[in-house]
């Protein structure tokens, strides 16, 4: 029974959406708005989150039985913490908006936590059939919201984009899960990657880590994978791009994660030199690309769907340090810490900027472009505070904490790259100058120009702009006091491991050493999660079996 | 191989006994019937009315909601068929006795839900 | 024997595939399709795998199927066949996809064995009704419960897809 106490997060969150699905069944026909439905939603995933905060730093015991498709350990609670916060605060943003696109239904809440259950389920997975699983229930729940605004034609083309490259790309990583499941009889992820190391990783091994690779690539909107992006982003309500490109991508990124650190690292990675040279290639592609087309974006919506695949091309650096691994560098057998922390201040900075684009334009008007934005400081001046807070975070101003997210991803490269990364760095650095531009626009848009003709009106929401404001502070107190946060993804982080899923046992540290002061200073936990380490038990693994 | 294969023989039977009734009805058909032709006989055969025009009209999008809805609770009935024909053997396995039958509770339960939803939203309603 | 069945079965299975994509009728695609997913079926059959030859053909040949055949009344396709037009473009980007893997194969190929070990054998129970609810009911448990879940997902978001309106929004 204590197992299914592990899963308590999971299961409140699914609870939750069942119980507002069948709340708004029995709804007077009468009565109105959905503002209830939302706090009871956002109140359910901060329990989950609460839940998961409760049970950090995860179990330390190996998990056996059926609870060994999960695994609960920090990295797994890191992401279980922080996905239902992002589903709490968008659905929160999203009243107001809902109520004036009539998307404030119970289905529309309970879409978010079904989701929810099915990305707290993915990031667990140390399975490949529950992974998929709970891809699949993430997948089809984002549909859904996608698809739920029906009035505008705008809306009806995303769905479609969306649904069919979504399916695509499902079809792609089940193939590859089949092709090894055919070739090796497993689907545990550790057990993979004991059968790669063994040497025995032939021509359909590569073709089934590629299908998987190429469906992660699609889910995370790495170019050239991110085709649909854009329009899907456009065109969804925009409370639920804010829950797209916040908590699916974190969901992928973490999957995507578990897969290659425990299932593939070393041997597709450090082995062959072209899957080395691919994953830089599409990290580099995947923030130019995605920054270039920005610039020129005249929708503020269309603009951060640009720049949410840039910034999957800063996050896909921390693949691209894994191959250096071959030349026997310890520090590199763990998941990087920054991203975990990329992710989360990412999250928070996209979710506080589609929170306020939601307000703008009432009856399902969306005044998202420069132009329907000039004059918003004047007119609300609160919005443009938060929406610039946003923008600026997402740039990488200090203090905020989108700076100090971008300082830790880079100063790995440089550190841990030990001067083979230079390039990457420079190319990361430049195009992060660059995007400044582009975030700059609409502050420009909000502070320095008049509205031209009829000025649009706000959508006003308490309940809205109390979870913008948490956001906000949430994006001002990360970049000041960064260094609990580092503390824990990094203790996350290091629990995903090849070489503590395969049992073996080098007693090294992760790369983010300096850190590691931080960690002990803040969470006197950290130190025995790293002992957990070092003896190959807290984790993955079934490593002693 | 062979022997494992022998008990697909009754199905075998079955669908050769199928395919050569309609086939050699056709063949019959075509072999012994009388071939008078009118332009009647080549109109679209409506119960003996007058047809009403070509078969290949659009139909309503509320009739592929209660094939998407037969779908998904075909796919129930798949995922339950080896519960029910291996209940009796799983009560006694000493890990799953106790719980074999609140595991396909909690998943009728849970599609329970669906079927509350798909009735209280009136999609089985075809007016 | 089993050779020979594989061969017939797997023509079959060929055959009507490329039938289902070069009809210009769908519905005629769609029989082709359902020709298609029986001779799999027997390739299952032919595995002792009964229990997933039953789904096959119960699930696609059944209720899919279902599917494809109301899509094809819905839409009113009849006689529409779209032309194929070659363009600079997409033959372009072929040929770059087939150059990158082109490269892809000749590295793994030059490292690897075609052919390597003899895939894992599967239990004799594998495929069949006990041996699929062994694994469902015990070891894949919650993928099981999980399965629900996305079934309930799935037909509240095909009715809040294909509705006409909201519920409470009035005529």
């Amino acid at each position: 029974m204590n197992d299914l106490f592990l899963l308590a997060p999971v299961l409140i969150v699914t609870l939750t959406g069942i119980i507002v699905l069948v709340m708004d069944l029995f709804r007077s026909p009468e009565a109105s708005g959905g503002t209830h439905l939302a706090w009871l939603s956002a109140l359910g995933f901060a329990a989950a989150s609460a839940a998961a905060i409760r049970m950090w730093p995860g179990s330390q015991a190996p998990v056996e039985g059926w609870m060994s498709a999960l695994s609960v350990n920090a990295f797994t609670l890191f992401f279980w913490i922080l996905l239902p916060l992002i589903a709490a605060f968008s659905v929160l943003t999203a009243t107001g908006f809902d109520r004036e696109n009539n998307l404030d239904h119970g289905e529309f809440y309970s879409f978010h936590a079904f989701a929810l259950a099915g990305m707290m389920v993915m990031v667990a997975a140390v399975e490949l059939f529950s992974l998929f699983l709970g891809l699949e229930t993430m997948a089809l729940a984002v549909y859904a919201l996608v698809a739920m605004r029906r009035t505008s034609a705008r809306g009806a083309e995303a769905s479609i984009k969306y649904f069919i490259t979504g399916s695509l790309a499902s079809a792609l990583l089940l193939y590859g899960m089949v092709l090894f499941w055919g070739e090796t009889g497993t689907l545990r992820l550790d057990e993979l990657g004991r059968v790669l190391s063994a040497g025995q990783c032939g021509p359909i091994l590569y073709a089934a880590a590629g299908l998987v690779l190429v469906g992660f690539g699609f889910k995370i909107a790495a170019v050239p994978f991110h085709l649909w992006t854009p329009d899907a982003y456009q065109g969804a309500p925009t409370p639920v791009t804010g829950f797209m490109a916040a908590a699916v991508k974190a969901a992928s990124f973490a999957a995507l994660l578990r897969v290659v650190f425990v299932a593939m690292l070393p041997e597709l990675f450090a082995r062959s030199f072209t899957f080395v040279d691919l994953a830089i290639a599409v990290a580099v592609l995947t923030m130019t690309v995605g920054n270039l087309l920005a610039m020129h974006q005249e929708d503020v919506k269309r603009m951060l769907a640009y720049s949410s695949i840039s910034h999957a091309g800063y996050l896909l650096t921390g693949l691209a340090l894994v191959p250096q691994l071959g030349s026997g560098d310890a520090s590199l057998r763990f998941v990087n810490g920054a991203v975990l922390f990329y992710l989360a201040t990412y999250g928070l900075a996209t979710l506080l900027a589609f929170g306020v684009l939601a307000r703008l334009g009432r009856g399902g008007d969306e005044s998202t472009t420069l132009e329907r934005l000039a004059g918003l400081a004047t007119r609300r001046p609160g919005l443009a505070a938060l929406l610039s807070l946003a923008l600026l975070s997402l740039a990488g101003f200090p203090p905020t904490a989108g700076f100090f997210a971008k300082f830790a991803l880079l100063r790995e490269l440089v550190v841990v790259g030990r001067g083979k990364l230079t390039i990457l760095v420079v190319i990361a650095l430049v195009n992060a100058l660059f995007s400044v531009y582009y975030y700059l626009r609409p502050m420009v848009a909000m502070y320095m120009r008049k509205a031209e003709g009829e000025e649009p009106e706000e959508i006003v929401s308490p309940t809205s702009s109390f979870a913008l404001i948490l956001a906000a502070l949430g994006v001002l107190v990360l970049g000041l006091f960064p260094g609990r946060l580092v503390g824990v993804s990094d203790q996350a982080a290091r629990t995903v491991s090849y070489k503590v899923a395969r049992g073996l046992n080098d007693g090294s540290l992760g790369a983010l050493a300096p850190f590691a002061a931080v960690q002990s200073e803040t969470d006197p936990k950290g130190v025995g999660a790293s002992a957990a380490v070092q003896t190959g038990s807290g984790d993955d693994a079934v490593g002693g079996r | 191989m062979l022997e494992q294969l022998i008990e697909y023989v009754p199905l075998l039977v079955g669908v050769v006994v199928a395919v050569g009734t309609a086939l050699g009805m056709l063949v019959l058909n075509a072999v012994l019937g009388p071939k008078r032709t009118n332009p009647s006989k080549h109109e679209a055969f409506e119960c003996g009315n007058p047809s009403l025009g070509p078969a290949r009209n659009r139909f309503h999008v509320k009739y592929y909601l209660v094939a998407l809805v037969f779908l998904v609770f075909d796919v129930e009935v798949v995922f339950l068929l080896p519960w029910a024909v291996e209940y009796r053997r799983l009560l006694d396995s000493p890990l799953l006795g106790g719980i074999v039958l609140l595991e396909a509770l909690l998943f009728v339960a849970v599609l329970a839900v669906g079927l509350l939803y798909v009735w209280k939203r009136d999609a089985l309603r075809l007016d | 024997m089993e050779p020979i069945l594989f061969a017939v079965l797997a023509a079959v299975a060929l055959v009507a595939a490329v039938a289902t994509i070069a009809w210009r009728n769908p519905l005629r695609s769609a029989f082709s399709l359902i020709v298609c997913l029986f001779a799999l079926a027997g390739m299952f059959v032919t595995l002792f795998a009964h229990f997933l030859a039953a789904m096959q053909i119960l699930v696609y040949a059944g209720a899919i199927m279902v599917l494809f055949v109301f899509v094809i009344m819905l839409l009113d396709l009849s006689g529409h066949g779209s032309e194929l037009k070659l363009r600079i473009l997409p033959v372009l980007g072929s040929l770059a996809v087939l150059a990158v893997a082109g490269k892809f194969a000749k590295t793994v190929l030059s490292t690897h064995p075609l052919v390597t070990d003899v895939p894992p054998a599967v239990p004799d129970s594998f495929g069949t009704v006990p041996g699929v609810a062994e694994l469902l009911l015990g070891q894949f448990l919650l993928p099981f419960e999980l399965v629900s879940l996305l079934l309930l997902v799935a037909v509240v978001g095909a009715v809040v897809v294909a509705r006409r309106r909201f519920w409470r929004e009035g005529k």
